[in-house]
């Protein structure tokens, strides 16, 4: 019992790189903007008065009385368009001042509000995507996201206890298990996700039909062996991500699950934006030192080049 | 540990706990009719513990999509199919044509729709809009023979009331 007391402890109190919670920030901030860029084309019909949904029935069919745009544009007494100018712009300033850590909780908390009234009007558009970037934005509100890799650390000490950096990490990585652990078992709840159906079905129907795969129903073997690898992944993600002897696999793994929703589903935004989750989740402590190592190599080869680049122009001066 | 730092604690506890609670489809286990689940789901709204995670779950359903046809005053017709510009835009209007499936949200979301392609056609005078339903064959049967088939769901049709100002 005691043992299962210490591990307890040392989970939630032994030191982890702050480097995470930086990682995260510039992740998630880089994220949103780079989504914000990709919708930029359409976003009048997604969240315009005039949009593919009128804001008086976007806001009839929203349940939880979180702001929208019409309610900023009528508490401010600014027109629509306006509004939606203003809004987006504030979104666009906030998610740049996050990316580089100025003014960080701050720059955050305007964030997560500019995309809370925003996706509270394209709440009928909005898909598991939003849900997400939503959660990771109230993260980088109201964890010390800005100790790292940011200005804001450059001006002052941190004075943030590493056990508040710890708490901060395990609690983004325990929204992920949940997750992963939720979807998971509600997948296995299915008969397709165990007779291969779910994945036959998913890449058969137009909406995510990006690559021809008839060849399938000749080798039922493969969409069963995704099902099951899926099923695999997602409900045992809490315990072997931990786990020493599999986290690595297991992070790699999700990783490809996620890439292949990215490139086979062309759900590139939600497979992209789960994948840097990960990665800022996991990615540090798990593959932070073959990465160094790597850089390192890295270095080391081009100051190779650099030095035989130099040999091979003096020798050319002097035959 | 300062007492402030114990409250962290203890707030990161009760939101991983309200995390856990909602995927498991909290607000689907009784009567969440009351103000304790109410107060729970608005804090939930704002910190995005009150989602469930049924992403592909627990099967996928058959796929949705909506025909536009459109015609103007000389009874000329044509078919609209609806795209946008960015590449994620056929994703959100997917779920769009999702919750058209929902019988009481079919008349109010077909209308927007309606005056959607209506304002984009400012000639057409009358649109129809038809909601059909992809059917996937299994693998079993797609072996047998059998191939992607278009069932109609329901249309609606509706009428410009006033001339376009474009």
């Amino acid at each position: 019992m005691k043992k299962i007391f210490t591990h307890i402890a040392s989970f939630f109190y032994a030191p982890v790189p702050k480097e995470m919670l930086g990682i995260f920030r510039v992740l998630v901030s880089g994220f949103a903007l780079l989504q914000l860029l990709v919708l930029l084309p359409d976003w009048g019909w997604l969240y315009g008065p005039k949009g593919l949904i009128p804001w008086e029935i976007s806001d009839a069919l929203s349940t939880n009385g979180a702001p929208s745009l019409r309610t900023v544009s009528s508490v401010f007494g600014l027109s629509q368009n306006i509004t939606v100018y203003i809004i987006t712009t504030i979104y666009f300033l906030s998610l740049g001042g996050l990316f580089i850590g100025y003014k960080t909780r701050y720059m955050a908390a305007v964030a997560w509000l500019m995309h809370l009234i925003i996706n509270t009007t394209g709440n009928l558009t909005a898909y598991g995507v939003e849900t997400f970037t939503h959660i990771a934005l109230f993260y980088c509100m109201v964890l010390p996201v800005g100790v790292s890799l940011s200005l804001d650390a450059r001006k002052k000490i941190c004075r943030v206890p590493g056990y508040l950096i710890t708490l901060s990490v395990r609690v983004i990585q325990l929204h992920l298990c949940i997750m992963y652990l939720a979807c998971g078992i509600e997948k296995a709840m299915g008969e397709q996700w165990w007779n291969g159906e779910a994945i036959w079905i998913a890449m058969q129907q137009d909406q995510f039909h990006h690559f021809n795969i008839n060849w399938m129903a000749h080798f039922t073997l493969i969409p069963k062996l995704l099902c099951w690898g899926t099923l695999l992944l997602e409900t045992f993600y809490p315990v072997a991500i931990f786990f020493s002897k599999t986290k690595r696999l297991w992070l790699a793994g999700i990783i490809s699950m996620h890439l292949f929703i990215a490139v086979f589903l062309g759900l590139h935004l939600f497979g992209l934006l789960m994948m840097l989750l990960n990665i800022s989740a996991f990615g540090l402590p798990y593959y932070g030192a073959s990465i160094k190592t790597i850089l390192k190599r890295c270095k080391l080869s081009i100051q190779y080049i650099k030095a035989f680049t130099v040999i091979k122009r003096k020798s050319a001066l002097y035959p | 540990m300062p007492l402030k730092h114990k409250l962290y604690y203890a707030l990161a506890a009760f939101h991983l706990l309200m995390v856990a609670l909602y995927a498991t489809h909290f607000a689907a286990w009784g009567n969440a009719d009351n103000k304790v689940f109410d107060t729970m789901g608005k804090v939930g709204k704002f910190t995005g513990s009150n989602n469930i995670f049924s992403f592909f779950a627990p099967g996928i359903s058959d796929q949705p999509y909506v025909v536009y046809a459109i015609k103007d005053s000389t009874g000329k017709e044509q078919l609209i199919d609806l795209t946008g510009k960015s590449l994620d835009f056929t994703n959100r209007l997917n779920n769009i044509y999702g919750y058209l499936t929902l019988p009481e949200a079919r008349s109010v979301l077909s209308a927007s729709m309606a005056q959607t392609i209506l304002n984009l056609h400012p000639s057409a005078s009358e649109i129809r809009v038809a909601m059909v339903v992809q059917k996937i064959p299994t693998i079993d049967e797609y072996n047998q023979g059998n191939r992607v088939q278009w069932q109609f769901w329901f249309q609606k049709d509706f009428r410009k009331m006033y001339p376009s100002k474009n």
